[in-house]
Formats: C-alpha cells, sequence, structure tokens
C-alpha cells in the first residue's frame, strides 16, 4: 500500500520520542492531527502535538475519515482500538527504557506529581507492554511499521531520516527533518544529561559497552 | 529471445542450517510422525550424522562451514579470548574471520548471495548479495547489508535472537520468545528467498539451540510442563521446513546442516577448578571476573568450553612457562585430565594437542590443549565456581561433536562427514573450484 495514501501514525511509549518525530513529519512537510489543547512546557518545550480524540478511539473513531495522508500522535496501548478495516502507517519510536523511566521521572517531579508504581514494576509493565504490542502488530495486515529508534535517531540523523523518507514514500524535505534532530541534539546536550549520547555509542562493534553485552548474550548461554 | 530459451541455468544452492539439532533428533522425529516433511525429505535424499569442530562451539562450527577450512587457517577457537597483554576479555567477531566465507568466493564467481543469521557474522560486512549476522549480533543496523536489508527487516520489527535470559525468570515467556523469534525470522527467510535474486541461499535457525539448552529435559519426559510445547515447536519447524522445499526448484540443491549436536547433561564440570586443584593455575582474588586476575605463578588455564592455554613466557605478558618446558607440561596436564572422573565414569574422551587437529596460519594463536569430553559432561571455563562440579543450573541440554546433521537432497556419501567438508560442498555445488579448502565435497 502506499503509505501516503493512508493515516500515518506515530507512536512508541511515553518520552519516547514521538514528539520530536511529529515535530519532524511536520517539518518535513506533512500535516498533523492535532488540536494544541496540551501546550508546550519544560519537558515539551515544542509542544505534545496531542489530539484528545485519540484517547476515545474505542468510542468514536469518526475523526479517521479525511485523514489519509497525515499523521496524528497515539500512545501505544491505543493501538488495539484502531478500526480493522482501514490501513495505516505506524512509525513505532523505541528508546532505551531506562532513559524513559528517568526521563518519566524527572517530568513527575518537575510537576510535583507522585507516582506510587516504582521503576522497577514500570519497567516491567513496560517491557510487558511492548512484547504484546510487537507480537500483536506483527499481526496485522493492515499496517505498515517502521520501528525507529529514538536514540539511533540522534546518533544517526541523516541515516535514519533516509529510512523514514523512503517509508513515507519520498515525499517530505529531509534536510528540516535533520534540523529538527540537530535542534533536539543541541537541546539535550544542554539540559538533559541522561540522554544516551553522553554515553558510548552503542553501535560501534568492539567496543567496550559491545564487550559488556556479549558477555551477558553468553552466559545467558552458560559461557563465562 | 532464443538465446534466452537455450541459456544454460546457473547452478544455484540452498542450504538451511538448523543451529544445534542432533541427526538422532531429526530421524526420530521422522520415525515417530512429528516430522512428516523431515520424514519425506529423508526418503528423497541423504540425511548422515556430521561430525562438528573442536571445540563444538557455535563460532567455531560455522566458521568452519563458512569458510570451507580448519580453525588452524579460519582463527575462531571459540566465542571469546584473553588479550595477551592485559589480560581483558575479547571478543572476536566476524572481522577476525582469516579466510574468505563461501559467499566471498562464490562472490568472486559472478554468484550473489543471501544469508541470513549464521552465527558469528556480526558485523555485517558487504558481500555480493544480502546479510544479517545471527549470534552474537547486538544491533540491527550492524547486522544487516545493505541498507535495504536494515529498512526491510526494521519494518517487519525482525528479532535478532531469543532473550535466553527469559528463560530463568519466565518459562512462559521465553517459549513465547521463541516462537515470536521463530516467525519473524520465516518471515524474512521467506521474503528473501521469493523476493531477491540470488545464486546461493544460506539461513539458519538458531531457536532450536536456545530451546534444547534450556529444555532438553522436556524431550523425553511426557510429565514435562513444556513437554508439549518443545514437540509442537519441532512439528511448526517440520512445517516451516516442508512449505520451504516447495518453493525450491526441482533438482536444485538443497542441505541442511547443524553445527553440533546436543545431549543431556549429566554434570558441569569446571576446568578451571581443576585445574587449580592439580595446583597449574591461581588467581589473586578470591572471585576473579576476568583473566586480569589471574596470578603470574600460573602455568595453564581454561577458555570456554574446553581449551587450555599454556600460560607461555613468550605468549603472554606476565606468563611463566619456559618453551622448554611446553611438551613436558602439556603431557602432564593431559595425563591429569584424563584421569578426571566422577562417580567412577570418565569424564573426558579424549585430549588433542592443537597440532594434531588443526594446521594453517593461525595455529600459533591456538588453544595448546583441546579437551573433548563424555557424552554428557558440560565442559566449562568459568573461573567464578570454586566446586569442580555443577548441577548445570538452569540449563538441562549441551553440545556433541557427535551426532550434528548433514542433509541433502539427493545420493551423498555418508562417509564420516565433517563440518568443514559441508561449506566445501556448497561450492562445488555451484560448480566453483573447492582446491586449497580443507574439506571434501561430499557429493
Amino acid at each position: 500500500m502506499q503509505i501516503s495514501e493512508c493515516l500515518t501514525i506515530v507512536t512508541g511509549l511515553p518520552r519516547s520520542g514521538t514528539s520530536m518525530m511529529m515535530r519532524m513529519l511536520q517539518s518535513g512537510g506533512m500535516e498533523v492531527v492535532t488540536d494544541n489543547i496540551r501546550k508546550a512546557d519544560e519537558d515539551n518545550p515544542e509542544g505534545y502535538y496531542e489530539f484528545e480524540k485519540v484517547k476515545e478511539i474505542k468510542e468514536d473513531a469518526s475523526w479517521l475519515d479525511g485523514v489519509e495522508g497525515k499523521v496524528v500522535k497515539m500512545a501505544s496501548t491505543l493501538l488495539y482500538d484502531l478500526p480493522s478495516d482501514r490501513k495505516y502507517g505506524l512509525i513505532f519510536m523505541k528508546r532505551n527504557l531506562e532513559e524513559i523511566l528517568l526521563s518519566q521521572r524527572k517530568m513527575l517531579e518537575r510537576k510535583g506529581a507522585e507516582d506510587n508504581i516504582d521503576d522497577e514494576e514500570m519497567r516491567r509493565l513496560f517491557s510487558k507492554h511492548l512484547e504484546e504490542i510487537e507480537r500483536w502488530l506483527s499481526e496485522q495486515k493492515n499496517m505498515e511499521i517502521l520501528y525507529m529508534d529514538y536514540n539511533d535517531m540522534l546518533r544517526n540523523p541523516q541515516e535514519n531520516v533516509s529510512i523514514l523518507n523512503r517509508f513515507l514514500d519520498n515525499r517530505l524535505d529531509v534536510g528540516r527533518m535533520i534540523k529538527v534532530v540537530d535542534d533536539s541534539l543541541y537541546r539535550n546536550r544542554k539540559t538533559d544529561v541522561t540522554t544516551a549520547l553522553e554515553e558510548e555509542p552503542e553501535d560501534v562493534p568492539g567496543s567496550v559497552k559491545d564487550d559488556e553485552k556479549i558477555k551477558a548474550r553468553l552466559s545467558e548461554l552458560g559461557y563465562m | 529471445m532464443l538465446g534466452r530459451l537455450f541459456k544454460k541455468k546457473s547452478k544455484k544452492v540452498v542450504v538451511l542450517g538448523l543451529d544445534g539439532v542432533p541427526c538422532s533428533l531429526l530421524n526420530r522425529f521422522a520415525d515417530e510422525g512429528i516430522m512428516p516433511n523431515m520424514a519425506r525429505l529423508r526418503q528423497g535424499g541423504t540425511l548422515c550424522s556430521m561430525t562438528a569442530s573442536i571445540p563444538e562451539v557455535s563460532s567455531t562450527s560455522w566458521s568452519t562451514f563458512m569458510t570451507g577450512v580448519n580453525p588452524g587457517r579460519h582463527g575462531i577457537y571459540g566465542f571469546m579470548e584473553v588479550d595477551r597483554n592485559n589480560y581483558s576479555w575479547r571478543f572476536p567477531n566476524f572481522n577476525d574471520l582469516k579466510s574468505r566465507t563461501i559467499w566471498e568466493i562464490a562472490g568472486d564467481n559472478g554468484k550473489r548471495s543471501i544469508v541470513v543469521n549464521i552465527p558469528s557474522t556480526y558485523p555485517a560486512k558487504p558481500l555480493n548479495g544480502m546479510l544479517v549476522s545471527g549470534f552474537v549480533a547486538l544491533d540491527l543496523r550492524n547486522a544487516s547489508y545493505p541498507d535495504a536489508m536494515y529498512r526491510y527487516l526494521s519494518r517487519i520489527g525482525y528479532r535478532l535472537d531469543v532473550n535466553a535470559g527469559k528463560a530463568v525468570e519466565s518459562v512462559d515467556e521465553f517459549t513465547n520468545d521463541i516462537i515470536r523469534t521463530f516467525r519473524k525470522r520465516v518471515e524474512a527467510i521467506n521474503y528473501l528467498y521469493d523476493s531477491e535474486e540470488w545464486d546461493l541461499f544460506i539461513a539458519a535457525i538458531t531457536e532450536t539451540d536456545r530451546l534444547h539448552h534450556y529444555l532438553w529435559a522436556a524431550l523425553d519426559d511426557t510429565s514435562h510442563p513444556q513437554h508439549e510445547f518443545l514437540i509442537s515447536f519441532y512439528q511448526e519447524l517440520d512445517s516451516f521446513i516442508g512449505s520451504f522445499y516447495e518453493k525450491i526448484d526441482s533438482g536444485m540443491p538443497f542441505i541442511m546442516l547443524s553445527d553440533h549436536g546436543f545431549t543431556a547433561i549429566k554434570r558441569e564440570v569446571y576446568l578451571n577448578v581443576y585445574l587449580k586443584e592439580k595446583g597449574y593455575l591461581s588467581f589473586n582474588k578470591k572471585e576473579p571476573e576476568s583473566f586480569e586476575a589471574l596470578d603470574s605463578g600460573s602455568k595453564a588455564f581454561v577458555l570456554d568450553p574446553s581449551r587450555v592455554y599454556i600460560h607461555l613466557k613468550d605468549k603472554f605478558s606476565r606468563g611463566c612457562v619456559d618453551r622448554e618446558n611446553y611438551e613436558d607440561l602439556r603431557n602432564a596436564i593431559r595425563e591429569d585430565l584424563l584421569l578426571l572422573q566422577i562417580d567412577g565414569e570418565r569424564v573426558i574422551r579424549d585430549v588433542f594437542f592443537k597440532e594434531e587437529i588443526y594446521n594453517g596460519k593461525c595455529l600459533p594463536e591456538a588453544p595448546d590443549l583441546i579437551v573433548l569430553p563424555t557424552e554428557g559432561y558440560d565442559l566449562k571455563g568459568s573461573i567464578r565456581k570454586n566446586e569442580l562440579i555443577g548441577r548445570g543450573g538452569p540449563f538441562t541440554g549441551g553440545h556433541t561433536r557427535d551426532n550434528a546433521v548433514f542433509y541433502i537432497n539427493r545420493p551423498a556419501g555418508c562417509d564420516a562427514p565433517d563440518i568443514v567438508d559441508a561449506g566445501v560442498t556448497v561450492l562445488k555445488l555451484l560448480d566453483i573450484d573447492t582446491d586449497g579448502l580443507d574439506g571434501k565435497p561430499l557429493v
């Protein structure tokens, strides 16, 4: 199917880079579906790109008429409620889970809110959800899915944006999308010491970090 | 137009790897009706027991298959090595392979290859074709060549491997993961087979090995909670083999192979503890994390699973063994190892000196002695253990050198085939000269 002829949905866990992806797609030339009810704040200074009606998709999906070719943001937990008689292009954002947890924790702290679920429980719930939703998605015939890694996007914007553009039928302005990533990168460097950018890149085969991962994988099979 | 009709068809070969599947298990499941497609294939071809590499680990065995030469030439002796200067861990990867792969040789001959999930091919390297690496691949982007492969795999949510660590936390999650990963693998294999141009198609299923490591005990115990799962997994594997074979043009060579056999673990045996007990090895820490804590006076140590290295002065920065004492020491260690018994049973079937089983430019880096266990004894190079013998923890299955699989859909010689012969056979079937390689063609 031509992705450009159906609704594109940016999805993933909260704080996984979905807003940045929405901003990229908007800058690249896609029309976004948003109501701007939730305003920009310190946690998402460029805005949340939310559309309240997606939260009630189970009850009312009428807004899906006429949004073909546009992009909307939706929490991955809501994907199950999408009508199955339509086609969708999904951009599923993935991010290091520890970073997601830390980012959420910081957001809650800034808001002065309390969360009665500890990180460990949250980690378990998120992991379980990701496994379930990925399994479910792999069985959906009406969805074309592109998994994008937030951490990798920040490290290799050129390559990732190129993949993204191909997924969306090569119709977007690549340069403007890369600029959004670069701006996010700059902001992250200034404000967020928890980003993976501060760490050794994960994708350099033979790095110390790789060695640790290999050790762990070998241990799982009884070596080491 | 007429020229095309008369053009000689170029030779093509399809290879399906079944990591860690014993030949006896395929025969048994074929006989019992659990793998009817396997039974059909067996009837129309040759299924024989093959010998794996020494040591019988995936990295060494698959590297031997993919190069058609012995480890003394390709240089992969196991999953890990010790740095000779600072004694830290080093993990050889695809860039450390010292011989050309069969798909590189095929590429030299104008053949295009699709390579899916062959262990020890990480990070992916350019080839005439497409490749996604197998174990221990960490990152899909680095595991894929070219970018189109990455894009496709990323789009379908391809899974590089099962998260085997889950087996300890939740067996249900582990078995779900096995199925999910297997189905994604099959999806990718079918898609690449159908949509790409190729002359050589090589893919491996590795979920079998993960399953065997943790759930081998479920094979014969019908009351085991995962017995049904194990059987149903093999039924699904058989369905895939059957439908995959249906796609293959009649007359096209189809090979299946495994990199080692599997058996029930009677005991894990920690060879470094044995060397400590015999006075060959000591550490300057009670619980060493690596060989950085190796005592300078140590004469030998073991790396997984069964590779003994003499701590030579001219080889290791803190080595203490003079070259003139090398042979005496090797002989003494061999004798001691052969004496090792548990409950009156010999643990060690054989001990080889490196030059007895390897040859080539990588021989100097080879382990000095290589130990082959009696079936059921799982030899380990762990340095954290203090007891000689263990029960195996969560692992119930271990590798065997014997009883690996070699299958081909035509008559073939079953005269003690070795995994080094399998890759050479592939090249021969592609009409490519195999002179200079170590293996002998099996057809």
